[in-house]
Order: structure tokens, then C-alpha cells, then sequence
């Protein structure tokens, strides 16, 4: 109980400090931001139950009015934005996330992690994202799905950020990776 | 850490925090089901005098300033509507992005993060009801809002150590100290947690 209590916490305030490195808006509304990369070390460290847990937690916090998110934006009117979606989605992201590396225990850690966080950080992700884009700024699936195509290289690299963090706990702290218990 | 609460005092600020939540997600609630324009319209021009009403101009003026996020977005859809001629829609969507932004500005700049806490905390006890621990709910916020300036130091700190290192400043270098710095702490701090009695007892 206190270990899940202080491990959501704390990767619930890390996905925080993420938000507090500089991102950068785009013409879509939806800034690219580390936060996502959070998502993804939720999941792929503490697994689907804790990671998402951590996740919500974070979520509810912002939307309650804590100005986490990146740039300082916190309150429920992120959902009349076009980021919205994505809000709602990180929870979702982080479970799937931790839910396919606790399946996937017997691959190498490399292969588990990158495909873990490509399902869950990406694609999970941007199911939620695209239609809260489609609610929220009116656009078609098409329209929308080019509007998030400028995010991809972006969250490959955090896809490939994630895979060396995790991969570099599992050997200096093996117990560490819930996943892989 | 956050500083977002107005610097100006306004008659809303000793509303109570409670009050404030149900009010601001009621009212962005509703914002959802509105398709008129012109309604929303009036809506935001509402909104503006309640501004005006709680704080005066010049809590009025920091409220548009706060707006200034939205202002890529509302470009965006301005264009967008106006390429698609659905004016109408576009109109009834930046309406209620900008008053849905209002609202929760409105919150955040009368609200001490402090008294945020503590509320949400105080009602956090009601979900007892669903399986939740409460005390444990109320640990973790407390935890989550200390650790974020602690964290945020020290990935700065790493960032420093690295930069003595090296001429480049990256921060996928610091990524892994950094992650494994949260996990000793987690150790550190439940067993702290369990020496002083665990969460668990505090229920008894």
C-alpha cells in the first residue's frame, strides 16, 4: 500500500516536471510536449494497474484546476480544447502500455518496451486525441489524422528515450521494473 | 510553485473552494450543450462582467492575459471554419473554448492551491463509499504536490553535473539518473511511510 501510494505520487509528479520543460505550440492547438513521455515510463515501469493509476491521478488533478499541464494550463476548460482528448487518453495510454509489457515479460526488454510504448503512447493515444480534435475543433478524421501526423517523428523519439530508460533500470535496478518482476 | 492566483483580491475569493469547483465544472458542463452562437456570445460577454463585477478592470484585464494560450487554437479554428464556410460552428466553438478557459481561470486565479488541497482532500473521504482509501489518497496528493519542486531541482541539478561534463546540454542523459533518483526515493520514502505506523493502521 505505501509503495503504490508513493510510486503513483511520484511518477504522477514527474509526468508534472516533464510539462515544466519548454514545449512548443503548433498550429493544431496541441503542444508538443515531454508529459506523453511520462505516460509512456508510467506504464512501461510500474505496469498497466499502477502506471494508469498514476495517469488518472495526474489527469484529475489538472482537470480539477492544478495548472500541470505544459505551459501552466490546469482547470476543466482543457476540455474545450483540442488537447482533450489526449488528456483524457493519457490514463488509457499509460494502462496499455504497462498492460502489453507485463504480456510480453518473455521478449528482450528492447523489443517489449518499443512496442509497448509505440501501442500505448502512440497509437492508444491518439485514438482519444484525434477525437477530441474531431469534437473540439470540428474537424474531419482525414483533417484531423494530418494535424497529428506532425507529432510522429516527435513521439519516436520518446519511444526511443523510453526504451534506453527502461532498459538501463532493468539492468541497474532490476527489481525496480515492475513490470518484469 | 504555482502562482497562478491573482495578485488583485475579489469578492470571490473567500468563496469557498468547494463551492468554486462544483460551480466552475457545472458551468463548463453546460457549455457543451449550447449550438448557438450567438448564446455562446453572450455567454463570454457574461463571463467578462463577472470579471469585471469580482475584481475590477484590472483583474478583468489579467483574465483576458490568461487567454493568451488559447490564441494558436483560435487562429487555427478561425481558419479552418472559414475555409470550410461553417462560420456558425466556428463561431460557437472558439465561444466556448475562450469562455471554457475563463471559467477555470476564474477558479485558479481566486483559489490558493493550498485550499484546492485540502478540499479535494476533504471530499476525497466520501470515496471511502468506492473502495478507495482515503488516507492513502490524501498521502499521495500530499506527496505528488511536494515532490514536483523537489523533482524539478533535481533534474536541474543533473542537468548542471552534466553540463560540467560536457559542452552539449541534453536531457535524454539525464533521463536515467533522473528515473532511477524517483525510484530510490520511492524505497526511501515507503519505508519511512511504514516505519511511522503505514497507511493501513491509520485506518484503525
Amino acid at each position: 500500500m505505501e509503495k503504490t501510494s508513493v510510486l503513483v505520487a511520484l511518477f504522477a509528479a514527474l509526468i508534472a516536471v516533464l510539462g515544466l520543460v519548454p514545449a512548443f505550440p503548433l498550429a493544431s492547438g496541441v503542444p508538443i510536449t515531454a508529459q506523453s513521455l511520462g505516460v509512456m515510463l508510467c506504464g512501461t515501469i510500474l505496469g498497466s494497474r499502477k502506471g494508469g493509476l498514476a495517469a488518472l491521478f495526474f489527469v484529475v488533478l489538472t482537470l480539477i484546476g492544478l495548472p500541470l499541464l505544459a505551459g501552466g494550463r490546469g482547470g476543466i476548460g482543457l476540455l474545450a480544447g483540442a488537447s482533450a482528448g489526449f488528456i483524457v487518453g493519457f490514463p488509457i495510454a499509460a494502462y496499455i502500455t504497462g498492460w502489453l509489457m507485463e504480456k510480453t515479460k518473455s521478449v528482450d526488454i528492447l523489443i517489449s518496451v518499443s512496442l509497448s510504448s509505440i501501442m500505448g503512447g502512440i497509437v492508444i493515444l491518439y485514438i482519444p486525441g484525434l477525437i477530441g480534435m474531431m469534437i473540439n475543433a470540428g474537424m474531419s478524421l482525414n483533417a484531423a489524422i494530418v494535424a497529428v501526423a506532425v507529432y510522429l517523428p516527435g513521439d519516436i523519439l520518446k519511444v526511443i528515450l523510453v526504451t534506453i530508460v527502461t532498459s538501463a533500470i532493468l539492468k541497474a535496478r532490476p527489481n525496480s521494473v515492475l513490470t518484469r518482476d | 510553485m504555482f502562482t497562478n492566483v491573482s495578485p488583485y483580491s475579489t469578492k470571490l475569493d473567500k468563496v469557498s473552494v468547494q463551492k468554486k469547483i462544483v460551480l466552475s465544472c457545472s458551468a463548463a458542463a453546460i457549455l457543451f450543450f449550447i449550438k448557438n452562437p450567438l448564446v455562446m456570445f453572450i455567454i463570454f460577454l457574461v463571463l467578462l462582467l463577472i470579471y469585471f463585477f469580482a475584481g475590477g478592470l484590472k483583474f478583468l484585464s489579467l483574465g483576458l492575459y490568461h487567454l493568451k494560450i488559447t490564441v494558436p487554437f483560435v487562429i487555427i479554428l478561425a481558419l479552418w471554419h472559414l475555409y470550410l464556410g461553417h462560420l456558425d460552428k466556428g463561431i460557437t466553438l472558439i465561444f466556448r473554448l475562450i469562455s471554457a478557459f475563463l471559467i477555470a481561470n476564474l477558479f485558479l486565479l481566486t483559489s490558493k492551491i493550498h485550499d484546492i488541497i485540502l478540499a479535494i482532500q476533504k471530499y476525497s473521504f466520501y470515496l471511502k463509499n468506492f473502495g478507495v482509501n482515503p488516507y492513502a489518497l490524501s498521502i499521495t496528493i500530499g506527496l505528488f504536490i511536494r515532490s514536483i519542486p523537489i523533482l524539478n531541482q533535481r533534474a536541474k541539478n543533473l542537468m548542471l553535473a552534466q553540463s560540467a561534463r560536457s559542452t552539449k546540454r541534453s536531457f535524454w542523459r539525464i533521463s536515467v539518473p533522473l528515473a532511477l533518483s524517483i525510484l530510490d526515493d520511492a524505497d526511501h520514502v515507503s519505508d519511512a511511510l511504514r516505519a511511522r505506523g503505514g497507511i493501513k493502521k491509520r485506518e484503525n
